[in-house]
């Protein structure tokens, strides 16, 4: 953060506007009826535009104005989706009034002004400050502001001076990681890393007893059955598995979508859940896998597999890098309309019934290689806008393999419009299939912190 | 609308009330203009909302604008003729001849001033709505012109019934329809007439030129084809054709039209031969084919007007049918109310003329009553109020092709040389000399805080700008408040000169060195 300020404007362009040249062939127009007419009334009213003609001529901006600017960013760190308060204060460092002056704040393109304007019209005295306070919506990643742009006009308009003025105080906003947030509070987090499977082996739970074996170890005696009835039996753990809990990301194209302009877009809030409940699970010493669907145009190249899906183990430095980068490039998914395959979604397919028996042959490709990859021992996440059925069908095969299946969702169809209403409906049939699969759906409405759906996602894993 | 071309809501308000006032004052000190201001006043907000209407996408704002175009025209044209007449009739009789000039520039003068703040009052009520610009316009146009269908149909199909049916008394009408008719099919005479056929011949390659070219051949035919198909090329064939012959037909009528005036019909019968000649009376005097090209003739006009108005249905939906409606209903309200409203129209305005006049007009009031019927005149009368607003429409459209409202704030531009040219006629009228001054003033103060403001919201929408907005009129109307001192005290200083020193020279050697100063200062 730089504390310099900077009185002179850079490259800044003086620029005569001439507007009251108006006053000429209005001084003639009158100077000719009045000649025309021998009318003294007329001759002398030809002083008034020339009047204006010479306020047009003497009224000057000052020779060098000097403007110093401020900016302040709000929040230090500031999720994505957050409203950050930027407050700009500029002040007239010179001598003279500054009669005209109009600033613009250089704020970075992505990021969408959702309160307040960035924007300045004032006359400013020597020494005085004028400042606007306007939101922005944060996105993730970094973005630069641009110093504000100064227009500073004589007080006639016939003269203006263009130019930038460089900014002290903060001149980026950066959305935070998740690596800078707190850990989830308050929530039993998944420990071991390992789970219990249905079958007798090396554990600590008690299974089944059995017959007594000559092999068996002699510390899984059941001395008091032995008391009781004069026979050996042997006490059986139930055996204790490696889990692995697995991340899929929905970076489909069609989760291209927000509430409203501005905000962030389903993909982007999906791999912002994603980051969180990976470090979350990392805090954890999880093993974690993260594995981003239908995302060929979301991450990075390279990643993605023959079978279309990005898997990537994060169980060791390069594996986490390539993790991080992977939510990294799903929060910065361009702002781009869905494809019109994404929003060719029918009637018929939004309303099919989702409790329909499927045959496994007629699952997406896409479902079937997150199914291929799967390890035996694995429990799902799923981070998804829910706006396509494909999720639906991805939770379905999940739950139907006995995989313990957690679906993420923001939720992105919160406007109140017809079209965004009817999206929210079909959104909220979704969720009600894949709970009826047995699921566990956790809605998370950007607008709040997602500390909560971390939590509860966790907590159905855990 | 396009609330780019808005001015920021301080800036407006001054404008609007600066013009205002200067508005009223003009009307209120200037005697016999603060009716006739008023009503121009209403008539140009009609117009300026009807314009902005012409910008809304939707039945009812095309109704809107529709139902505007008559009271618009009417109340401009009411405020002009009004001028006119009221002030003519206050000149008139004129006692000496030399008072002639006099007088017509008191009423030029008089009238120039209702124009003047008519201008200004549409101006600003433009630059307010933000909707002057050649869409609107055409829009607008095209809605009055729709809008004058049904009146005009209907008056029309009166006035041929008045004149066709010789329904009128003897030695009313000069030259009725159906003598003109009768002329038109059988010249007689015994002369060629080649001259009238060649029109009527003329008339009927015209008509059948304009059904082909608005009919839809072209879009019946594959448009893939239509250029290379053997139709196609036929139909661009005899379009070229009609067209050329109508216009051969046309100017050779010209010139045998000069040659039988000039020439008797045995001179004729010399030249070419009296066979040849009785062959060629045979055809130009035969009323069978004269009545068979105009026939041609009316049959293409109608086809191609039925085919402009279908495409124009099709095309526009909505902005053609419903303004068709709305003409076609004031046409009928208009009956309705017709007898009335024509006594009262000509009671108003023979009450306002001069009276050594006033008998003459009231004989061709009643004559033309007798002739054409109340609800004939009537109609005309909307169509032609119509016409009034249309034609404002055209006129300003076109003062934005010569490129002088292509400025941003062009309704504040208008507005300010409204008020501008409504003080100028002030001051030939001898009007007070502040009032002269306060008009020029608000004319640039109307001007500047129009751009000054729009400029304002292009630059820093949604910021607070009342102060700097009230610093920037301030300084205007102080500047204007200054130059205003000083036009008076030039005037003072002339007005206290010797007797016979020559006052308008010495104040144009006096404007000369305000000038002068002005230039070295720049």
């Amino acid at each position: 953060m730089s504390d310099r300020t900077t009185a002179e404007l850079a490259d800044s362009v003086r620029r005569r506007v001439r507007p009251w040249t108006i006053g000429v062939p209005m001084t003639l127009a009158l100077v000719l009826l009045g000649v025309v007419y021998a009318n003294e009334t007329l001759l002398a009213a030809a002083a008034v535009p020339l009047a204006y003609l010479a306020y047009g001529t003497i009224s000057e901006p000052p020779e060098s104005p000097s403007v110093t600017a401020r900016r302040t960013v709000d929040a230090a760190a500031p999720a994505p989706g957050e409203s950050v308060s930027v407050t700009l204060s500029v002040t007239n460092a010179g001598d003279r009034t500054l009669t005209d002056l109009r600033v613009v704040d250089g704020v970075p393109e992505p990021l969408a002004v959702t309160d307040g304007r960035p924007r300045l019209a004032r006359s400013l005295g020597p020494g005085e400050t004028a400042t606007t306070t306007y939101a922005v919506e944060s996105k993730r990643g970094t973005f630069d502001f641009e110093d504000p742009a100064v227009r500073i006009r004589s007080l006639s308009g016939s003269t203006t001076i263009t130019g930038r003025v460089p900014v002290a105080g903060d001149r980026e906003l950066t959305a935070t990681t998740a690596v800078r947030e707190p850990p989830v509070r308050g929530v039993p987090l998944p420990r071991a890393g390992r789970r219990s499977a249905d079958e007798a082996g090396p554990g600590r739970e008690f299974y089944a007893p059995r017959p007594y074996r000559p092999t068996d170890p002699i510390r899984q005696v059941d001395w008091r059955h032995l008391a009781k009835t004069g026979k050996l039996v042997t006490v059986q753990y139930r055996r204790e598995q490696a889990t692995r809990t697995v991340l899929v990301v929905d970076g489909s194209r069609k989760g291209r979508v927000a509430p409203r302009p501005g905000a962030s877009m389903g993909t982007a809030l999906c791999g912002y859940a994603a980051e969180r409940l990976y470090e979350a699970l990392r805090g954890a010493d999880a093993v974690t896998t993260v594995a981003v669907a239908r995302g060929e145009t979301t991450v990075p190249d390279g990643l993605v597999g023959p079978d279309g899906l990005a898997w990537v183990d994060s169980t060791d430095r390069r594996g986490r890098a390539a993790a991080e980068g992977m939510f990294r490039a799903l929060q910065r998914t361009p702002d781009d309309r869905p494809d019109p395959e994404g929003t060719s979604e029918t009637a018929g397919t939004a309303t099919r019934d989702f409790d329909r028996t499927r045959a496994e042959a007629d699952y997406d490709p896409e479902v079937r290689a997150v199914l291929d990859r799967l390890p035996a021992a694995a429990q799902v996440i799923v981070c998804t806008p829910l706006v396509d059925d494909w999720p639906v069908e991805l939770a379905e095969a999940l739950c139907r393999r006995e995989y313990p299946t957690v679906v993420v969702s923001p939720d992105v169809t919160t406007g109140s419009t017809a079209g965004q209403r009817l999206a929210a409906v079909r959104r909220s049939l979704r969720a009600d299939a894949i709970e009826r699969e047995g699921g566990a759906m956790i809605d998370w409405t950007p607008d709040g912190p997602i500390d909560g759906a971390i939590g509860a996602a966790l907590a159905d894993i855990s | 609308m396009t609330p780019q071309n808005t001015a920021t809501s301080t800036s407006a308000a001054i404008a609007v009330v600066v013009a205002g006032v200067a508005i009223a004052s003009l009307g209120e000190l200037i005697d016999g203009l603060a009716v006739p201001v008023a009503v121009g006043g209403i008539g140009a907000l009609c117009l300026a909302v009807g314009i902005s209407l012409a910008t809304v996408v939707g039945r009812p704002a095309v109704a809107g604008a529709s139902l505007l175009v008559v009271p618009g025209g009417g109340a401009v044209a009411v405020a002009l003729v009004l001028t006119a007449v009221s002030i003519g009739g206050t000149v008139f009789p004129i006692p000496d001849a030399s008072l002639v000039s006099l007088s017509v520039l008191l009423i030029v003068g008089h009238v120039g001033v209702v124009v003047g703040t008519t201008v200004a009052a549409l101006g600003v009520g433009l630059g307010v709505s933000g909707a002057l610009g050649e869409r609107s316009l055409r829009r607008f146009g095209r809605i009055g012109l729709l809008t004058a269908v049904g009146p005009a149909l209907l008056a029309g199909a009166l006035t041929v019934r008045a004149l066709g049916t010789g329904e009128t008394p003897a030695g009313a009408a000069e030259l009725p329809l159906s003598e003109l008719a009768s002329l038109a099919v059988d010249p007689g005479g015994g002369g060629l007439a080649a001259w009238s056929f060649l029109l009527a011949l003329a008339a009927a390659a015209a008509g059948v030129w304009a059904a082909l070219a608005a009919s839809p051949i072209r879009e019946l035919l594959d448009g893939r084809v239509a250029a290379e198909s053997q139709t196609g090329r036929r139909l661009d064939r005899a379009e070229t054709a009609l067209g050329v012959g109508a216009v051969v037909a046309a100017a050779a009528a010209a010139v045998v039209g000069t040659i039988e005036l000039a020439l008797s019909p045995d001179a004729i019968s010399d030249a070419i031969g009296p066979g040849s000649y009785a062959a060629l009376s045979g055809i130009t005097t035969a009323g069978g084919l004269r009545r068979l090209l105009f026939g041609v003739a009316a049959a293409g006009v109608i086809v191609a007007g039925l085919a402009w108005l279908g495409r124009g249905a099709l095309r526009r939906g909505a902005r053609s049918v419903v303004p068709g409606l709305v003409g076609a209903a004031i046409a009928l309200a208009t009956a309705a109310v017709a007898e009335p409203a024509y006594a009262a129209v000509v009671e108003e305005t023979i009450g306002r003329l001069p009276g050594p006049i006033r008998p003459r007009w009231r004989e061709a009031a009643e004559r033309s009553a007798a002739i054409y019927g109340e609800v004939t005149l009537v109609l005309w009368l909307i169509v032609g109020l119509i016409a009034v607003a249309v034609g404002t429409s055209l006129a300003l459209r076109g003062v934005e092709r010569l490129g002088y409202l292509r400025m941003e704030a062009a309704g504040y531009a208008l507005g300010g040389g409204g008020l501008f040219l409504a003080a100028a006629f002030a001051g030939t009228i001898a009007a007070p000399a502040w009032l002269v001054f306060a008009g020029v003033l608000a004319s640039l103060v109307v001007w500047d805080l129009g751009r000054f403001g729009t400029e304002l919201r292009l630059e820093a929408a949604g910021a607070r700008t009342r102060r700097l907005e009230l610093l920037h009129a301030g300084a205007t109307i102080g500047v204007g408040l200054l130059g205003a001192g000083l036009a008076a005290g030039i005037g003072a200083v002339v007005n206290g000169l010797a007797a016979g020193t020559p006052t308008t020279l010495a104040l144009l050697f006096a404007v000369a060195g305000l000038v002068g100063l002005i230039a070295a200062l720049r």
